[in-house]
């Protein structure tokens, strides 16, 4: 019995807690709870602390993160005044500012973040139009004022769109952490990044090779110019030696018979030593193949 | 069978007469109340879409075969027992009245015959459907994946606190039913409440846990984490319920049937008891130690005065990790926000101006601190000190994705042909001034560039800073980080693309680390940059990147064509002089071969003219067969009969054979 006292105790001490729970809430820093009575929103508590409500069904709190809080909306392809189309990316920072306004009329995050994103999209379209895409990538010491400017025309377009609309959110900042082209004129961008850089390494590519074909060429011009000289020079030694040559030939004047014959002797010596087949009568003289002698002429 | 039957626990008379009918009502009550959760649970199943209260609805609808199955077994026992009563009774009349007795051998009646079916085939059967029961989510798991997988993403918010209220119903609900009915199982007689017992508690305590898992689902902890989790822990039970049903069933074939001690169903599981007696474990742990010390170890009043003072040892641990969190221990380097109810304390409302922010009380430093315990206070400990870092240039699917691609550019030698990250970020930026004016009218005048762009920040020292990171911003590093690639983007759309990638690293690097250090300031997160790194920027990888090598490339090129020109001149000019000279030399050679020649000749002919004069006939003729002899000395000679005609057949080719075969054709003739 005592053993069960105990464990009595213990679970009613969790009951006695959770029971509690259902007649209590916090309310967090930076967050705000709308309360609500049979449905009906009866009040909204701001600060941060703890509060006593009647549990449910009777009474029901919707707690409100009313920090800043991150909304992206990706970007969509849309042309610039200059009918370059681009991809903008938007992040919106906004938070709750009014809680009862955005229970009543947007109900939860989810939901506010869909009509803000709906905002957000149609803001982003109409203010893209009335700028040059070449006014915000430049390299024109305004482009810093054009990028802002644009910036802030958005913001202000949806800031301007949601205090129409009464929602109870406001956005606090803009940010635009992409722009980009869509892929196909991408893969041209790349393209002609691509050619541009080909032109250029073949434009050096061939300032060498003329470079070294000029080198070539000089060179080739130097060496014909050489070789020219050698063979004047060649051809005048060689005329000397003639010359030379000439001056012992006057010998063979003395005996122009025998010179002659010695002459022929030689050259038939050279003829018939190269692959000479010589047929012969049986009855011809061996000497019949070689010319007259000077006797036998006689 | 019949025999051990008759000599089971519900023959013997209880040493105090207990009321079988209130055991019985108790069962049907057990299986109304566990047929009432089950409906509880089924609704917010539904409801909630959750995978905790869809496990729980089918662990609660099999209680009510526990409690049915009870029910009817406690019947049979009554209507047996009473069936042997009369009998009995009649028995006893038949011998007062001298006659003698209607049964020779006892015989067995309808109802103990009906109880014998129960407990020997149905309750085994229904046991083993318990258990296929119990183990169908395992098996459902097994073929088509964790449930929980599908409650992530499809709980529904809208009745959170209904099913917190839902959940406490069950477990107290069946808690009370649960300790009522193992109280009354203590008795021998009604020892088989023991099974309802044990099962709905161990629905309540499933109820329990799968409550307070929506009142952390509802304070937005852990996400949808503690449906996952109470998932889990009930299947697991469910799971070890089952296979303990399955041994039991098995196990109780060889089970020697003991005269007069009690049978246990084999749908009374004696881990569900483990709920309806704690002390049980007690029990099972002392006759272990009595088995194997040889002794009562259990009868030893240390035993008996631990057995007392566990549960308040247990409870006054609890207590004191409880009071544990009344203490706050902040490290050095750190800072600490108090909240009481949430609510930081001396501050009741956040300031709107930013200026505001650094007169709030000032964080609590280093060192022990005390408080009042959870939940009333909490702390927020945030390291100041603490220097983090944050890389953009690449998109990143979630943490372990960002890891892996830093330790990849980290390790590896990045070249721009090559993509090394998948998913880089393509920055605009406007084509260098030179390249415009070459005057292409494209319709795109920009380039693209990519790089890794990093940072180092903390938090700030001002009063505020820590006030500001902690409760200014949802997710304040999402929005460092959305910060950070607005800055990068709208400064790249206006900086000159050689000055970035090579010209002006410095410059560049600089005027972007004010831009963003302002831009940070601006949005009153509470941070303070230290560091901007930019690493890796090149024109996109891949095809691009190789055009821009290409021209460094050709630069290389361009020199090794010259060098290449060069070597061939030099081949060409610097042999030119000795071919030169060497033409010189061969005519300087030629024309003294022709003069020295000419000269030996004249003397060569002065000597035959001289031998000539001497021998004029001798001389000539010796000078010519020395001709003949050295001239035909290799020559093929061919002797021809007197008065044969050589005729050549064919003059072009003229050979011996021919001869040959003229000189043959002519001599046969």
């Amino acid at each position: 019995m005592k053993r069960n006292r105990w464990t009595i105790a213990v679970a009613a001490l969790i009951v006695v807690m959770l029971l509690l729970y259902t007649f209590c809430f916090t309310v967090q820093a930076n967050t705000v709870a709308v309360v609500k009575t049979l449905g009906q929103i009866t009040s909204v508590r701001t600060e941060a602390g703890l509060y006593g409500k009647w549990p449910w069904p009777i009474q029901s709190v919707q707690t409100i993160d009313a920090r800043e809080r991150q909304l992206s909306v990706i970007g969509k392809e849309i042309p610039t005044r200059d009918e370059k189309n681009i991809i903008v990316t938007v992040v919106a920072a906004w938070k709750v500012t009014d809680a009862e306004k955005f229970v009543t009329r947007l109900g939860d995050d989810k939901s506010a973040e869909t009509k803000l994103s709906s905002r957000i999209e149609d803001a982003r379209s109409r203010v893209i139009k009335t700028v040059n895409l070449g006014d915000i990538i430049t390299v024109d010491p305004k482009q810093a004022e054009n990028f802002n400017a644009f910036h802030n025309s958005l913001l202000k377009s949806i800031r301007d769109g949601l205090q129409d609309a009464d929602y109870g959110i406001d956005v606090t900042h803009l940010w635009i952490p992409s722009i980009a082209f869509p892929p196909s004129v991408t893969e041209k961008v790349f393209a002609r990044m691509t050619q541009e850089r080909k032109r250029k390494s073949e434009k050096t590519i061939k300032e060498g090779k003329n470079e070294a074909n000029m080198i070539r060429n000089q060179a080739q011009l130097q060496q014909a110019k050489m070789l020219a000289n050698a063979n004047a020079d060649a051809i005048a030694i060689r005329g000397q030696g003639e010359a030379a040559a000439a001056e012992f030939y006057k010998v063979f004047k003395e005996n122009p018979e025998l010179a002659n014959t010695l002459r022929k002797l030689d050259a038939l010596k050279e003829i018939l030593q190269k692959r000479a087949t010589v047929v012969l009568p049986s009855d011809a003289p061996l000497d019949s193949l070689l010319p007259p002698s000077p006797q036998e002429k006689q | 069978m019949m025999n051990e039957l008759n000599n089971q626990d519900f023959s013997h008379k209880p040493a105090k007469r207990l009321d079988a009918g209130r055991a019985e009502m108790l069962a049907l009550g057990g299986l109304g109340l566990q047929g009432m959760c089950t409906l509880v649970c089924l609704l917010f199943s539904w409801l909630t879409q959750s995978a905790a209260y869809g496990l729980l609805r089918w662990q609660a609808a099999l209680g009510i075969l526990v409690w049915f199955l009870t029910w009817i077994q406690l019947r049979l026992r009554r209507l047996a027992r009473d069936e042997r009563l009369d009998l009995e009774e009649a028995e006893r009349r038949r011998r007062a009245q001298g006659m003698q007795a209607l049964f020779q051998n006892a015989e067995e009646g309808l109802a103990a015959r009906n109880l014998r079916h129960m407990e020997t085939i149905l309750a085994p059967i229904a046991s083993v459907l318990l258990a296929l029961g119990l183990l169908a989510p395992f098996g459902l798991f097994l073929l088509r994946g964790a449930p929980w997988s599908l409650a992530a993403t499809n709980l529904r918010s809208d009745f959170l606190l209904p099913a917190i209220v839902g959940g406490l119903f069950v477990a107290f609900s069946l808690f009370l039913l649960g300790m009522y009915a193992a109280g009354m199982a203590r008795e021998s007689a009604w020892r088989l409440l023991r099974a309802g017992a044990g099962y709905s508690l161990t629905t309540a305590f499933a109820g329990l846990i799968t409550g307070l898992a929506f009142t952390l689902i509802t304070q937005g902890w852990l996400a949808t984490t503690p449906d996952t989790v109470v998932c889990a822990v009930v299947m697991a039970w469910m799971t070890l319920h089952a296979i303990e049903i399955l041994i039991n069933f098995v196990l109780d074939f060889y089970r020697p049937r003991v005269a007069g001690t009690e049978n246990r169903p084999g749908y009374d599981s004696r881990l569900s008891g483990l709920f309806a007696e704690p002390q049980g474990i007690f029990h099972t742990f002392a006759h272990t130690l009595d088995y194997q010390f040889g002794f009562k170890v259990s009868d030893t009043w240390f035993f008996r005065f631990l057995e007392k003072a566990f549960m308040p040892l247990v409870l006054i641990q609890l207590t004191l990790f409880y009071l544990l969190s009344c203490f706050v221990v902040v490290r050095p380097g750190e800072a600490a926000l108090i909240e009481r109810w949430g609510a930081p304390l001396g501050v009741r409302t956040l300031p709107e101006n930013d200026g505001d922010w650094d007169k709030l009380p000032t964080p609590l430093k280093a060192g022990l601190h005390i408080k009042l315990p959870w939940p009333i206070e909490t702390a927020r400990i945030m390291n100041q000190e603490k220097i983090s870092n944050m890389t953009i240039g690449y998109h990143v699917e979630n943490e372990a994705d960002a890891k892996a691609k830093e330790e990849k550019l980290r390790t590896t030698v990045v070249t721009w042909d090559t993509v090394h990250v998948k998913d880089e970020n393509q920055y605009l930026m406007p084509l260098p001034a030179a390249q415009s004016k070459e005057g292409s009218d494209s319709q795109v005048d920009a380039l693209l560039l990519s790089g890794e762009f990093r940072i180092e920040y903390r938090i700030g020292n001002d009063t505020g800073d820590v006030y500001r990171y902690c409760y200014r911003f949802q997710n304040p590093e999402e929005t460092i980080k959305t910060i950070f690639q607005r800055e990068v983007t709208a400064f790249l759309a206006g900086a000159d693309f050689w000055d970035i990638l090579a010209q002006k690293p410095e410059e560049t690097r600089n005027a972007l680390q004010a831009r963003l250090s302002k831009s940070l300031h601006d949005s009153g997160l509470g941070i303070e940059l230290l560091f901007l790194g930019i690493s890796n920027l090149h024109p996109p990888a891949g095809d691009v990147g190789k055009s821009y090598q290409e021209v460094i490339a050709s630069g290389q090129q361009k020199e090794t064509e010259i060098h290449t020109g060069w070597i061939d001149a030099n081949e060409i000019v610097g042999l030119a002089p000795s071919e030169a000279d060497k033409i010189r030399k061969a005519a300087e050679a030629d024309s003294f071969g022709v003069t020295v020649m000419a000269e030996k000749q004249a003397d060569w002919f002065r000597s035959h003219e001289k031998a000539l004069a001497a021998a004029p006939s001798s001389h000539l003729l010796r000078l010519r067969m020395r001709m003949l002899e050295e001239a035909l000395m290799n020559a093929r000679k061919i002797m021809a009969p007197r008065d044969t005609l050589v005729i050549m057949d064919d003059t072009k080719t003229v050979s011996p054979m021919n001869i040959e075969k003229a000189i043959v054709r002519e001599a046969t003739k």
